[in-house]
């Protein structure tokens, strides 16, 4: 294979934000830039998050091929879904904010188009009781599937208890 | 009769056989599990199973202090502890706009890049231990030893430190660095031509790793894997150079790449690190600017509102910290995102249709440590 | 009162060779620490006695006294005895093989063919052990091994031939005796390289070892046996490597030549064979393993024409000399 090398270049939030509107705007998603200490946060709508991560990835000129890691942050009233893509070609990062529910999160799987999100999203379904439609396996990552709750939500009481370990019957 | 045979044979029922190797395995990897479906020597589907060694590090850190929840951070990777540390310091850092002086950048980057060798030196131990030899895990727990007795008189420990706090080091440096680095230099290159003759190219070594687990650079973008991994399939990408952080962009250093995108080439890829890492070192020791070995930080760390994701080349991969907070003392949420978990993510794409034994050796190029993985 | 004491001498032979099998297999498995110890920079067992002499004792007397597991599950018969029959070819090969002039249990006139025929009969307790052990890992180290025995065993037998027709007959004795004017590793160097790697693999050694690939299957077929039954297959596998080199040693290296006197005769002997196991060893802790497709490769397509192509140029050349000499 070839070597291709990607060296420093000087980033410019403007640049990133000028070229995705339009693009954005074209495929009907409305987007809300925002940056914060050199860094550009943009918020959308959680039904629009397919739309947006497959004009981003499949773009050319945007090329956000690499996806850094997806995560969730309670807000008690609602639960806001964390996406951060990174693109070789341009050096461009962008975080990407959607707002859920804070009681009943449902949200699209992004596994057919970042395959990487698999387990991200597995981790984040079981840490939020976050619903995700379309994912290939979502079974328990890390947990051990006998807590009552969802540890990483506000709400989640910590608390010491003994508990007797059952083991399961056969090894699944 | 023939075709009775054939009908007869279609209709018994065939499943594949179903192996689990298990959470203790001789592959020194840390606790980790998964199940294999295998059709005589080939892998049809492997389904890995984590979380042996999760100590949920992210909810602990909602109810520590930003200083109480340091030396947690070393128990990540613990092979490269303090490359995480660094990435945590420099994330609170941005936070707060301090900025480290120069001779604390220094020595951070001495103590980043002798972690490097460390780790990489495992990393052969435990490739020799895949194919079945033996005796290079013992030359490179060998040559970890001399590394482990600088960071002994620099910082204190030998696996996890807590020497590198936000604003700069814990402690300034003992001159006899100096003298153990000079020792270190003088002889391990010696070693490591030897190592070279001995195992790289060694024919049955390159037998078992060349052509074995080829992974393309577009896949490796869509799963998100980084470091070494992509290194070796002709990316030459490193954070250290394209996002430079704690005055990186002062050292001179080549990042080696590999061209076919198989095993063999992400191990050449981290045994030529371990030279360049050698030349960062002296280049730093070299140039030791004088100063202050910490900036002024208040007594109470609390950040101002806001979000921040910083990210550092660890030994392994990208390591990086997304930390929100509201004002308080403690964040309201940290997320550690990990080049093993990535990388494990990877696993059934890149063993499957193998036979048992390179989906071992693939597993070891991965070079993943279960603390990094499960947090 | 014939009969009683040929029965007598026969099980004081018996003794002999049992006792002279256990205590070889306890200095080796001494050896093979202390060596693999000093090539990857420490030293081995050192407390127990000088340099570590009687760790194996200990050893030996540790797994004796451990608890006997036999899981629920396995094949009680195919379980219990599998490391029972390991034994039984080495000790019937053992029988065979002479030390000098005339020392030796017992003398026929086909001991190479008897030996080489006894040790394929391994094959059987190696599959027994990984059927009956309920276990995954086992059975693919059972089979494995039973597939690469079986490959391999033919380049070792055809590489022997060479030797036997270069010397004109199958007792051991006699092939030693036929080395008197030069070593038969001069002429016969691809037989002894190919019967070298080949008894490799017959006796599971690195780089061969994949039916005990540690890193992967766990030990293989040996990973449900503890106690006696482990102490058992760990010792058979020693006596298979000193039997091997014994072997290699009558046939290559001219025995106990140039001595005819038995006590020297026998320590040289025994100083070659401890010779090529030091070379076993120092490749054990070298090399690292092939991959099971790869060895098979190794075994079918390169040393079995290797052999062949051997015996046929060995066999033109016997016969043009014998022709030469007019005979």
């Amino acid at each position: 294979m070839e070597i291709i090398n990607y060296g420093y270049k000087k980033i410019n939030n403007r640049d990133v934000i000028e070229t995705i509107r339009p693009k954005a705007e074209e495929t009907g998603v409305a987007v809300k830039f925002s940056e914060f200490k050199d860094q550009l946060f943009c918020g959308i709508d959680a039904a629009d998050i397919k739309k947006f991560c497959s004009l981003l990835n499949s773009d050319p000129a945007l090329s956000f091929e690499y996806i850094k890691f997806l995560t969730a942050v309670d807000y008690v009233e609602y639960i806001e879904m964390v996406y951060c893509l990174y693109s070789f070609k341009n050096n461009w990062s962008i975080i990407i904010k959607a707002k859920l529910d804070g009681q009943e999160p449902v949200v699209d799987s992004i596994t057919s188009i970042y395959r990487g999100a698999d387990w991200h999203e597995r981790e984040m379904a079981e840490m939020f009781g976050i619903d995700i439609k379309g994912h290939p396996n979502l079974k328990n990552l890390l947990l051990a599937g006998d807590e009552d709750g969802f540890p990483l939500r506000k709400n989640f009481e910590i608390k010491w208890e003994e508990r007797e370990y059952v083991p399961p019957e056969k090894f699944e | 009769m023939y075709e009775e045979n054939e009908i007869l044979l279609d209709d018994l029922p065939k499943d594949y056989m179903e192996v689990n190797f298990g959470p203790h395995h001789p592959s020194t990897h840390g606790v980790f599990r998964f199940i294999a479906k295998i059709d005589g020597e080939r892998i049809i589907d492997i389904d890995p199973v984590i979380g042996y060694l999760h100590r949920g590090i992210e909810k602990i850190a909602e109810n520590r202090t930003y200083m109480q929840f340091k030396p947690l951070v070393d128990r990540l990777d613990y092979t490269g502890a303090l490359n995480n540390e660094l990435c945590y310091c420099l994330a609170v850092e941005k936070l707060m706009d301090i900025e480290a002086p120069p001779r604390a950048q220094a020595i951070r980057v001495i103590c980043a890049e002798l972690n490097r060798i460390a780790a990489h030196l495992i990393f052969f131990g435990a490739m020799g231990l895949e194919t079945g030899a033996f005796t290079p895990l013992l030359f490179g727990f060998l040559d970890r030893e001399t590394i482990l007795n600088i960071f002994e008189i620099m910082a204190g420990g030998r696996l996890t430190f807590n020497y590198i706090t936000i604003g700069g080091v814990r402690e300034d440096i003992p001159p006899a660095v100096r003298t153990y680095f000079d020792k270190f230099k003088k002889e391990f290159p010696v070693k490591l031509k030897r190592y070279e003759e001995l195992i790289t190219g060694n024919e049955i070594f390159i037998k078992r790793l060349k052509n074995v687990g080829i992974l393309k650079k577009e896949d490796l973008f869509n799963w998100g894997a980084s470091g070494p991994v992509l290194r070796g399939s002709g990316v030459k990408f490193d954070i250290r150079k394209v996002e430079p952080y704690s005055g990186y962009e002062k050292y001179d250093f080549d990042i080696p790449v590999g061209t076919n995108g198989d095993v063999y080439d992400r191990y050449l890829v981290r045994m030529e690190e371990i030279k360049q890492s050698m030349r960062i070192v002296a280049q730093a020791l070299d140039n030791l600017p004088s100063g202050d070995f910490t900036a002024k930080v208040p007594r109470v760390i609390k950040p101002p509102e806001g979000e921040v994701y910083v990210r550092n080349e660890g030994t392994k991969g990208e390591v990086g910290f997304y930390i929100v907070s509201k004002g308080d003392k403690n964040p309201y949420r940290l997320k550690i995102r990990t080049p093993s978990f990535s990388h494990i993510n990877m696993l059934n794409f890149a063993a499957s249709g193998n036979y048992i034994a390179d989906a071992i050796v693939i597993l070891g190029s991965f070079d993943t440590v279960m603390g990094s993985c499960d947090r | 009162m014939v009969w009683w004491s040929i029965l007598l001498w026969a099980l004081l032979k018996l003794v002999i060779a049992f006792l002279f099998i256990f205590i070889t297999a306890l200095i080796l498995i001494w050896m093979l620490r202390k060596i693999m110890g000093h090539m990857q920079y420490r030293r081995g067992p050192r407390h127990h006695g000088p340099h570590g002499i009687w760790q194996t004792v200990f050893d030996t007397i540790k797994l004796l006294g451990k608890e006997d597991i036999i899981p629920s599950g396995v094949d009680r018969w195919t379980f219990i005895w599998a490391p029972m029959i390991i034994f039984v070819p080495s000790l019937m090969a053992f029988v065979f093989l002479p030390f000098a002039e005339k020392i030796v249990a017992t003398n026929i006139e086909i001991s190479l063919f008897f030996i080489l025929a006894i040790m394929g009969l391994s094959i059987i307790a190696l599959l027994m052990a990984g059927w009956g052990s309920n276990n995954k890992y086992a059975l693919l180290g059972g089979v494995r091994s039973a597939a690469q025995m079986m490959s391999y065993e033919i380049p070792m037998l055809i590489s022997a031939m060479g030797v036997v027709m270069m010397s004109g007959s199958m007792n051991l004795s006699e092939i030693v005796r036929a080395q008197q004017h030069i070593w038969y590793i001069v002429p016969q160097l691809v037989g002894f390289f190919i019967f070298g790697c080949a008894s490799l693999a017959e006796i599971n050694s690195t780089p061969f070892d994949i039916p005990e690939a540690e890193s992967e299957i766990v030990s293989g077929f040996n990973v449900e046996y503890s106690g006696f039954r482990f102490a058992a297959f760990f010792l058979a596998e020693f006596v298979n490597l000193f039997i091997v080199c014994a072997l290699a040693a009558l046939l290559f290296l001219g025995g106990w030549l140039p001595f005819t006197n038995p006590v020297y005769g026998t320590i040289f002997f025994l100083a070659k064979t401890y010779v090529l196991i030091f070379a076993v060893m120092w490749v054990k802790s070298t090399f690292p393993r092939f991959r099971i497709d790869q060895f098979m490769n190794f075994g079918w397509k390169v040393l079995l024409p290797l052999s062949l192509a051997n015996l046929f140029v060995t066999g033109v050349i016997v016969l043009m000399v014998d022709k030469f000499r007019g005979v």
